[in-house]
């Protein structure tokens, strides 16, 4: 079955959507953050002011969507309010790609749940509305199949490969489009298309670009990490002791099971299957990661729910999914957000004469409009360590490095909200002035220079 | 029910039973069962709740606790094994409930996956495996509801006032039955029930009548007036506890299977009790302000009699044998993910080392401040008013205060201010802050959480 659904149950799952969407969006603009989106962001702004990922800052991610949040930020300015939106607009795009390619199949309140398992599942919550990839990859990887299933070869290649540009999470989706496509020919190229933001950089800037993408997560991803494997075990078996995500799980498995005649589902076991086994071995592993196989669990979670009879079940599915994010949001509400960086921010434009040197994580320099001095552009970088030689064309500024510039007081002002570093660098004695603001961020002015 | 089925069953609620009795040796451990086992520890000793001391419990359990100590000794290992069996005991009790009724092809996974959902819910595994009343009232409720719908009514009644009087929680057991009865039952049933239930209710009438006063402020007059001081965010605390299951795999699992249970198989008169007893006990549940997860553990049997109504509806639209095959592999794997999340979480085995130090600073005739579990481990008797920890928040004049052998706060800190105690034992850091124990005390040592003190500095 794959028919063209009713006009009025395509107008009420639109609406559904968009309900969806409009509950993104306000989330995007209020409880929304994440402590990485920061370099990401930033990497924007300094696309925006000329400067080159890979070629001239460390940026360790696929390059599309520091591009993408690039174009908003020059549309709209520099800020995180926008991209956020866009994201929460990117996810909601998945969203409805996915329930109204279910409503080909299904029923309509089958569809409206799978709606409801995507959109509102509280990782794809608390991830697909911020401007890391997330929302991006969700899009571009539901589009990519939805034109796989309607044999459009050269779009299916285009979204895979823009997707695995945007994110090297989403790297898997083109392969095993590939497998399924007739027209292969036709996917490659629409895939080296969408790569071409990878192919570009690899050109321009190939042993940057290596290291950065690759090196990097090889060698350098780990340390500091000492505990991942009871980490990483214990991220892939959260599902258990979450409601949704056990729902999720069940559900799709269920899904593959009795869905397994129909080649969407295989499609989508096998993208499901091949994402979870690749994203599993980046170590550490976090759940967020797992969100760009999300879209495709949905769709097997609507071949198990189209054999549940009646209209109850998937009533009280979905209830269940809007109680146990209202529960999650709520329990959340009051952790780091924008509004709390806020007066950190403030303080930081107040303290900094023109042509200071700060040091600051990447939030503050995004939104203070300072531009961060050369290595500093993200700060997980600085666990990097190697000779300054091998360092300075990677711009890579190792740890020990930054902390002799910290203590040969390089910096005018210091912003900081880790107060072990607060600690470690005894930073009290190095400056005159310092203000605490809430209960984990400090600021350092006026170094004490001989 | 063939042998081999039977034997199969067995076997799993055997493994189960094994699950639980190394859990109540190795990780059982909950901060309120030091006042539990020290009240046995007290009978024990010949002291009568209430009248002796203040305990704001029915007595059934700690009586049972003594009678366990008496036999094993005075330490947590027996009450433990105990009530790891008694749980156990539950689990069998469902099991072949399910076991005897479901249809011949789907029985043994039917009942396997119930006995699962009890046995390896990870807050009976917490709470049921340790000397609270949770095991016992598991026990006492499943046979009482068992008893009501196909054995004598009297010993119904005998369980499920046995049940009222090992803990408050399962107060709705009995009414429910008796309602049951009413328009099932007959009156000759009726009339039976309500004398066993008098017969079950023996202990907490004892001392109704002994002692009507104290009795009657512990166990009612603390919980509506005194429960809630120090958790002035009890709302939201409650909220939270009440929607718990929404971020738990085998919270959302339960409540998935026993609402469509409860739907599916209504026409069914064992099942309609058990949706009875599960809304009753839910509704009253969650009126005792702060509440908390372990007090649904009461309702847990009769949950899981209702999700394995839901799996057999399953199987009987369905006919496959995976779904409860797979409830019960789903239960065992967020079992385990659990217990290895909470490997460092404190346990007897922390109190021991603690209970160790206390004892080397202990000279006989040393007047001890300590937390119940050390006075349990330790042997020594607590000074009068220090038998419950939490009772000292009660604020009340001292006439009244005596009359109830409650020790206020404010006299507390008193007598330690003035250096009653030769050794204090305290795991609550922000108590050992707020009375200045360093200063007062020569001696520390801090032994993870907890700090014990010793050797008074000379004023």
């Amino acid at each position: 079955m794959n028919s063209k659904p009713a006009k009025r149950d395509s107008l009420i799952l639109g609406a559904v959507c968009a309900a969806i969407a409009a509950a993104l969006l306000v989330y995007s603009q209020t409880e929304a953050f994440a402590w990485d989106e920061g370099f990401h962001l930033l990497a924007a702004r300094l696309i925006l002011a000329g400067k080159r990922p890979y070629a001239d800052f460390l940026f360790a991610q696929t390059p599309l969507n520091a591009y993408w949040n690039a174009l908003i930020m020059r549309l709209t300015g520099v800020g995180w309010r926008v991209p956020q939106a866009m994201a929460a607009l990117e996810t909601a795009g998945a969203v409805w790609l996915i329930a109204s390619y279910v409503l080909r199949n299904a029923r309509l309140s089958v569809a409206i749940a799978v709606a409801f398992l995507i959109g509102l599942n509280d990782v794809v919550v608390w991830y697909g509305c911020i401007p890391q990839s997330y929302g991006l990859c969700m899009l571009l990887g539901a589009a990519a199949f939805r034109f796989c299933i309607g044999e459009k070869a050269l779009l299916a290649g285009l979204a895979s490969g823009a997707a695995a540009s945007a994110s090297l999470l989403a790297v898997p989706i083109g392969p095993v489009l590939f497998i399924r496509m007739r027209r292969r020919p036709a996917f490659l190229a629409g895939a080296l298309l969408g790569l071409s933001p990878v192919l570009w950089a690899l050109a321009t800037a190939p042993h940057q670009f290596v290291f950065d993408v690759v090196g990097f997560h090889v060698y350098y991803r780990q340390v500091q990490w000492s505990g991942w494997v009871s980490h990483d075990a214990g991220v892939l078996t959260s599902w258990l002791d979450s409601g949704t995500g056990l729902m999720l799980v069940g559900l799709a498995i269920a899904g593959a099971c009795v869905g397994r005649a129909r080649p969407d589902i295989r499609l989508c076991a096998w993208v499901v299957g091949v994402a979870a086994a690749y994203i599993a071995t980046a170590h550490p592993t976090f759940p967020q990661y797992f969100t760009v196989a999300i879209p495709f669990a949905a769709v097997l979670t609507s071949a198990a729910l189209e054999k549940v009879s009646g209209r109850w079940p998937v009533v009280a599915l979905s209830l269940l999914m809007v109680a146990a994010l209202a529960r999650e949001i709520w329990q959340e509400h009051g952790d780091f957000s924008w509004a709390i960086l806020a007066p950190v921010i403030a303080k930081v434009k107040q303290v900094t004469a023109p042509g200071a040197r700060v040091l600051a994580d990447e939030h503050i320099y995004l939104m203070a409009g300072i531009m961060p001095p050369e290595g500093l552009e993200w700060s997980s970088g600085h666990k990097i360590e190697m000779p300054m030689d091998q360092a300075r064309p990677l711009h890579v500024l190792p740890q020990s490095e930054l902390d002799k510039q910290i203590k040969n007081r390089m910096f005018d002002v210091l912003e900081t909200c880790e107060e072990s570093d607060v600690k470690r660098l005894v930073l009290r004695a190095l400056y005159k002035s310092t203000e605490q603001i809430g209960d984990d961020c400090f600021v350092f002015w006026n170094p004490n220079r001989p | 029910m063939t042998r081999r089925e039977f034997a199969i069953v067995g076997a799993a609620v055997a493994a189960i039973t094994a699950s639980l009795l190394l859990y109540s040796q190795t990780r059982g451990f909950g901060w309120d069962e030091g006042f539990h086992l020290l009240a046995a520890r007290l009978i024990a000793a010949g002291k009568r709740p209430y009248v002796d001391f203040i305990f704001a419990q029915t007595p059934l359990n700690a009586w049972w606790n003594a009678l366990i100590m008496r036999f094993t000794g005075y330490g947590w290992r027996g009450p433990h094994v105990a009530a790891a069996l008694e749980s156990a005991a539950s689990v069998w009790l469902v099991a072949d409930f399910v076991l005897r009724r479901a249809p011949a092809a789907a029985r043994v996974w039917l009942a396997i996956a119930a006995a699962a959902l009890i046995g390896l819910n990870q807050v009976a595994m917490n709470y049921a495996t340790m000397s609270q009343a949770y095991g016992l009232c598991m026990l006492l409720g499943v046979l009482a509801f068992r008893l009501c719908l196909e054995g004598p009514a009297l010993l119904a009644g005998v369980a499920a006032g046995a049940a009222a009087s090992a803990s408050l929680l399962t107060a709705p057991l009995g009414p429910v039955l008796f309602v049951w009865l009413i328009f099932r039952g007959g009156f000759q049933r009726v009339a039976l029930f309500v004398a066993g239930a008098l017969v079950g209710l023996f202990p907490v009438l004892w001392y109704l009548t002994i002692a009507p006063k104290q009795f009657w402020f512990d166990v009612v007059g603390f919980h509506l007036y005194y429960r809630q001081v120090d958790w002035s965010g009890w709302f939201l605390h409650d909220l939270e506890v009440l929607t718990g299951w929404l971020d738990s795999g085998q919270g959302m699992l339960m409540f998935v299977l026993v609402a469509a249970g409860a739907a599916m198989g209504r026409k069914r008169r064992g099942i309609a009790l058990c949706s009875w007893i599960v809304a009753a006990y839910c509704l009253y549940l969650s009126t005792t302000h702060p509440t908390f997860a372990q007090y649904f553990t009461v309702a847990l049997p009769f949950a899981a009699i209702l999700a394995s109504a839901c799996l057999q509806e399953l199987y009987e639209r369905y006919p496959q044998r995976w779904p409860p095959v797979l409830v019960a592999a789903l239960m065992t794997a967020m079992l385990a993910r659990t217990v290895w999340q909470q490997a460092a979480n404190m346990s007897w085995a922390n109190l021991e080392t603690v209970a160790a130090e206390v004892r080397k600073a202990l000279h006989p005739g040393d007047k001890l401040y300590a937390d119940e579990h050390i006075y349990v481990l330790t042997g020594a008797m607590p000074p009068p008013g220090m038998e419950w920890g939490g009772s000292h928040k009660i604020a009340m004049p001292a006439d009244r205060a005596r009359l109830y052998h409650v020790l206020t706060q404010a006299e507390l800190d008193k007598q330690v201010k003035r250096g009653d105690f030769a050794v204090v034992e305290s795991c609550d850091e922000d108590e050992v802050k707020r009375l200045g124990l360093g200063n007062l005390y020569g001696q520390s040592k801090q032994i993870g959480d907890c700090f014990v003190f010793h050797e008074l500095k000379a004023r």
